[in-house]
């Protein structure tokens, strides 16, 4: 009682937030976890006879005499009992349908595996470019502040904007093709780009590379300015070669920064969404997140229960090892 | 010196391709929006400007066609609404995780974080059901109360680190002179964090204004811009949709411009902390 006396305005300031957390993101995500586990079946008649009571709960209420009113209320009545009837049929109990139905199911397979190939090789590239960038950019040159602010650029792009892009650049008509075409690297018959298959990972990881490069850079070149400058001057008095030095002394340096950026990173891969809807749509390249959609629009929302708690679970083992990486990073600073 | 000049030659040379494919998809945007249909339409389509010349025709049609100020007046007042209530709710609470104890502020901070890391196809299912339920979806109000779910933990953890640059030692001097905690709140803390409240508001009107997911799984017909992009996106409507890609990115880029130096600093804080 006294902490509550001492510290009112504290809590009063604070529990706003967490309410809002725990209700609009902790429940739902619960929700999602406990629909999941109801079968489809199930779901869908359920979903339908309790919108047919609302709805003829309405009729009742607006019924223009008494015979069509009794005639309403009849019918709520049989609605109703056979809505208790469900509610006792051996679907209603828990059910781990959706789950086998998920893998079963080659599209899913195929969602996951799309996912993967995206996460891994989006990584690998963002890598490799934002590493050579950061380290360009922490070296002197002519037109370097113009340099930065070009590699900054997509930063102040949204991410539907760079997906319309996009499908201008990947369309069968697109500039892609046209510069291909203008290299004469390709004849008079396009690349469907959104065909599926490896064209479409490679078409999404293009498409997120650029997006997330800035994010990237920036973090890298945070690193790199975090090496102390007595280690440059010793290498440099090594006469090491400059490669040498990048592979012995920059990269081992540097490691708390990139596992810190690719788990990071990996966190937002494998939720990407926006990207891969609008160039690929959800037939020919499924991603979880996509599916997780699809099956929502195909009104199967405990499959898509069940897929989105696939990709939370996934996503919480990242951000445990996230938690991990940082707390041991704490430790050895300290 | 030209064997030094051809050394670099390699490092200037990697440095243009880098600019090029960062900025010729941006050009693009406005080119298209901005081509006359014979230029862009052609099988062999010219990499930088058509003979045709500039045309403003598309930019007339998306002005006059009526759909373009619904969407815009509803993403205004989504992302101004989302704002005042984000900085409202998640200011208070971040500037007493600031100052709580370390075991604590913690807990606190992983807690907006993980919230924050959740998948957003998970928590809008749930969500969309609801709104169905309470009359809330193809409403203002209901995409305000989503995207506040995708702002509230961001915006938490910049504030945080915006009240820990506050010296504890104001506050105890404005006690020792005999101010009340609410009277501290509003004459030291409160002037002393609005530049970086400020930024934090900006932000959040960002992520607010671009936001796609939730609106998709929200909205029946009263599209935000971004969801009308994605219409003509869909239709194939490529001048529609490159003149919508502008109309959206214009605010963003002169937000950005002005936050350029803030950003850089406070996502990094949230990314390496």
């Amino acid at each position: 009682m006294r902490f509550v006396k001492t510290y009112w305005l504290e809590m009063l300031m604070v529990i706003p937030l967490f309410a809002y957390i725990t209700g609009f993101t902790l429940l739902p995500i619960l929700t999602n976890v406990k629909e999941s586990f109801i079968d489809q079946r199930f779901g869908r008649r359920y979903d339908i006879l309790v919108s047919k009571i609302a709805d003829i709960k309405y009729d009742v209420e607006h019924a223009p005499d008494n015979e069509e009113k009794g005639a309403y209320e009849k019918e709520r009545a049989e609605t109703a009992l056979a809505l208790e009837r469900l509610q006792h049929s051996p679907y209603a109990s828990f059910s781990l349908s959706n789950y086998r139905k998920l893998f079963t199911d080659r599209s899913f397979i195929k969602a996951i595996f799309n996912t993967l190939a995206i996460t891994l090789m989006g990584l690998s590239l963002q890598l490799v470019v934002a590493m050579s960038i950061a380290l360009l950019l922490t070296q002197p040159f002519h037109g370097k502040g113009f340099f930065r602010t070009i590699v900054l650029t997509p930063l102040g792009i949204p991410t539907i904007v760079s997906a319309t892009i996009m499908t201008y650049i990947f369309d069968t008509a697109g500039y892609l093709n046209e510069v291909l075409y203008k290299l004469g690297l390709l004849g008079e018959v396009p690349i469907d780009w959104a065909q599926g298959g490896w064209l479409s990972i490679c078409m999404v990881v293009f498409a997120d590379t650029w997006k997330v490069l800035p994010l990237m850079v920036l973090l890298f070149i945070a690193g790199l300015e975090a090496i102390p400058q007595s280690v440059h001057e010793a290498t440099q008095i090594d006469g090491s070669p400059p490669l040498y030095k990048f592979f012995t002394v920059t990269l081992p340096l540097m490691k708390p920064y990139i596992t810190i950026a690719l788990i990071l990173r990996a966190i937002d891969a494998f939720r990407i969404f926006e990207l891969p809807l609008i160039l690929t749509g959800t037939a020919t390249t499924p991603l979880i997140s996509t599916f997780t959609y699809s099956e929502y629009t195909r009104q199967n929302y405990n499959l898509s229960a069940a897929s989105g708690t696939i990709l939370t679970g996934i996503i919480l083992i990242f951000v445990f090892t996230y938690l991990y990486v940082v707390e041991r990073e704490r430790g050895t600073n300290a | 010196m030209p064997k030094k000049l051809l050394q670099h030659i390699p490092f200037y040379l990697y440095l243009a391709v880098v600019s090029l494919i960062i900025l010729y998809p941006i050009f693009l945007m406005f080119k298209i929006s901005a081509s006359h249909p014979a230029d862009i339409m052609k099988p062999h389509k010219d990499l930088l400007w058509g003979p045709a010349g500039i045309t403003l025709e598309h930019w007339h049609n998306v002005f006059t066609s009526g759909l373009l100020l619904p969407s815009l007046f509803k993403s205004l007042l989504v992302a101004t609404m989302v704002m005042i209530l984000a900085i409202l709710i998640a200011a208070p609470a971040a500037y007493v995780i600031s100052r709580v104890g370390s075991p604590f502020k913690y807990l606190f901070i992983i807690s907006l974080f993980i919230s924050r890391t959740f998948p957003e196809v998970a928590i809008a299912l749930p969500v969309s059901v609801v709104f169905l339920h309470w009359n809330l979806l193809d409403t203002s109000f209901g995409l305000i109360l989503a995207h506040l779910i995708k702002v509230l933990p961001y915006v938490g953890w910049i504030l945080i680190g915006t009240f820990e640059a506050i010296p504890r030692s104001l506050e105890e001097a404005s006690s020792v002179d005999g101010a009340s905690k609410i009277r501290t709140l509003r004459k030291v803390i409160f002037p002393l964090s609005l530049p970086g409240v400020a930024v934090a508001a900006m932000l959040v009107w960002l992520e607010s204004w671009n936001e796609f997911t939730y609106a998709l799984y929200l909205t029946v017909s009263e599209n935000t811009l971004p969801l009308q992009t994605y219409y003509y996106v869909n239709r194939g409507g490529i001048f529609n949709s490159a003149a919508y890609a502008t109309i959206i990115t214009l605010p963003v880029i002169i937000l950005t411009f002005i936050l350029q130096r803030y950003i850089t600093s406070g996502m990094l804080a949230g990314g390496v902390k």
